[in-house]
């Protein structure tokens, strides 16, 4: 009897393992199966093969547009809010600060991580419209700014944490100013971190609709926003193809972040 | 090389109630070998540090070769530094982390060449030049940490406990590579442990420290052979301490009279030490001073037995000396070499 108990847990615990994944990644490859149908409403099952639907969604100028207003925004946004995470992580990290003010300091900094993205949305639509800021990709930049800096400060920080402070001292006693040990040591070796930030930060402002919908304007959309507007008045596969696009670009951002960093480190810290 | 004067040197951390460092006064001569020691928190590594510039002392001066260094940053003394982390820089290669000081000092690509590969030869690495240091061994790399302090052609080589993550037959084995290396140039080093023996095997000088003094200072020979102090004999290993009292150039103890030239500095209430390498025992009396007790415990261990005798007043004595097949129970006379003997103030 003892004996049978090891492989029926196991055979349970592979089973749960299986249908969680199913779970979390049968909607996923729902999509891309309607994104390929021939037919002209998105059903399951679908109705012969096509890549029809992707030649329709990459014509469709609402897209396109927005998918570069989108692309242009995660990147500005990233190049932004990279340095200014960075920045404030080694604040925090190396700050001579009471540890309470050190607490405060980091969780106002990850709050964005916490606060929903709508509650900001609303915030930063007050607050800029009070301060006259009227002009639509200031106010994104200044949104999107916000959802990258957590995710940087957050892998930055963690980096920080277990740095060896004898690598900077041995780089000041081998005759390194501080400058050279800050551009040659230590932010080389923070590198993955940040990069891993970036990326991640990248992945989250080009996909948000919920701070975004608040700050666009009648000319200028975003891509998530896009898909949203355009779903209200059409229902067909083209938007399971330009989603389909989607996951293949996230995809690819979380195989860099495994490749430069580790994504369960990333994911775990 | 160059010769390094330490003195008075003062450091208070804010918060502790003594200074880490305690007024340190202290001549390191040119091409020498001295080794801080003590345990943690003696102030050793702290001293060390000040002498690197990685810490500002309170209070004192700091010359190197007449010069006056104490307010010259870390980067501009010209000292080669080897970490108890080592600290290699992980996103760099072998040849790139020995050539970093050459870098800083700028030297041209050409110029730094022959000199990190002589180093690298030096430590016996050249074929490892192109790895990366998670690439190699932990002797590897503490070799590459070696390469990389001497490359600069520091003033002065600083160590601290650079092979406490070292087991202990490759901390062996980098001690005596150490030690080659250091004579072969003629360097002037200082070193940091709390390893008696790490600190006998590579040191021309060793400076004992306690609460952020110096306890004593002098030759592997002297700090071993005549401590000065209780804590610096107890921490080269001494025991058996009784108390006893001196008597111009006798000592009595435990009701026997030995002879022994003393340091001035002994009290007449004073303790002695026995070295327990130094006893012998034998079950009829001896010829000259001798104590009688009850052997309580005879533990063989290969090359030596460890036998602990129980004298009349209850103090405990221990000998180490090879196996003599003696009995737990018997009746036994302990004596002594000359130099086992060894006379402090409590």
């Amino acid at each position: 009897m003892e004996q049978g108990m090891s492989p029926y847990s196991d055979f349970f615990r592979r089973a749960g393992t299986g249908l969680l994944f199913l779970f979390l990644l049968a909607p996923l490859a729902a999509v891309i199966v309607v994104s390929v149908n021939a037919g002209t409403t998105p059903k399951f099952p679908p109705e012969g093969f096509s890549l029809k639907w992707y030649g329709t969604a990459l014509s469709n100028p609402a897209f396109t547009g927005s998918a570069f207003n989108s692309l242009l925004l995660a990147a500005l946004a990233t190049a932004v809010g990279t340095p200014l995470g960075v920045a404030a992580a080694f604040g925090i990290a190396r700050g001579r600060l009471p540890s309470a003010v050190r607490g405060l300091l980091e969780a106002v900094f990850l709050s964005p991580l916490i606060v929903p993205g709508i509650v900001i949305g609303v915030a930063l639509l007050v607050a800029l419209s009070s301060a006259g800021l009227r002009d639509a990709w200031l106010r994104l930049i200044l949104g999107h700014v916000l959802l990258v800096l957590p995710y940087v400060i957050r892998t930055t920080l963690a980096s920080l944490q277990n740095f060896d402070p004898a690598l900077e001292e041995a780089a000041h006693t081998l005759g390194a100013s501080r400058f050279k040990t800050l551009t040659q040591v230590t932010l080389p070796v923070l590198r993955p971190a940040i990069m891993a930030g970036a990326i991640f930060g990248f992945i989250i402002s080009f996909d948000d609709a919920a701070v975004s919908i608040f700050l666009i304007d009648s000319s200028t959309s975003t891509l998530p926003l896009a898909i949203m507007s355009y779903m209200q008045y059409n229902f067909d596969p083209s938007v399971a193809a330009i989603s389909s696009m989607l996951i293949g670009l996230t995809l690819a951002g979380a195989l860099a972040i495994e490749r430069v960093f580790g994504l369960k480190k990333f994911l775990g810290s | 090389m160059a010769q390094v004067t330490l003195t008075h040197i003062t450091k208070l951390f804010p918060g502790a109630a003594t200074p880490a460092v305690d007024g340190i006064s202290l001549v390191i001569p040119k091409g020498s070998f001295t080794t801080l020691l003590g345990p943690s928190g003696c102030g050793k590594s702290s001293t060390l540090r000040i002498v690197a510039g990685l810490s500002k002392p309170d209070n004192g001066m700091i010359l190197i070769d007449g010069r006056n260094i104490t307010h010259l940053s870390a980067a501009k003394r010209n000292i080669g530094m080897v970490f108890q982390s080592l600290a290699l820089f992980p996103h760099m290669t072998v040849a790139e982390n020995v050539a970093f000081g050459l870098k800083m000092r700028g030297l041209a690509e050409a110029e730094r060449r022959p000199k990190v590969s002589r180093a690298l030869e030096l430590v016996e690495l050249g074929h490892l030049a192109e790895r990366y240091p998670h690439q190699l061994s932990g002797g590897q790399q503490q070799r590459v940490a070696l390469a990389r302090a001497l490359v600069v052609e520091p003033s002065i080589l600083i160590l601290d406990e650079p092979f406490s993550a070292l087991d202990r037959k490759l901390r062996e084995s980098m001690q005596i590579e150490l030690y080659r290396i250091t004579r072969s140039l003629g360097i002037t080093a200082m070193f940091v442990t709390h390893d008696q023996e790490e600190a006998l095997t590579l040191s021309d000088r060793i400076v004992v420290m306690n609460q952020g003094r110096i306890e004593q200072d002098g030759t592997p020979r002297e700090i071993y052979g005549a401590p000065k102090t209780r804590f610096v004999a107890e921490f080269m290993g001494l025991s058996n301490f009784l108390p006893a009292q001196s008597r111009g150039s006798a000592l009595v103890f435990e009701g026997v009279t030995a002879e022994k030239t003393m340091d001035a500095g002994v009290p007449q209430e004073c303790f002695v030490a026995l070295r327990p390498e130094g006893l012998s025992l034998s079950v009829a009396k001896p010829d000259g001073p001798a104590l009688n007790g009850r052997l309580a415990e005879a533990i063989y261990q290969g090359a030596t037995s460890s036998y602990t005798v129980e004298l009349p007043t209850g103090r405990r004595i221990t000998a180490r000396t090879p196996d003599c097949g003696l009995q737990p129970g018997q009746d036994v006379w302990v004596s002594w070499s000359p130099d086992a003997l060894h006379a402090f103030a409590a």
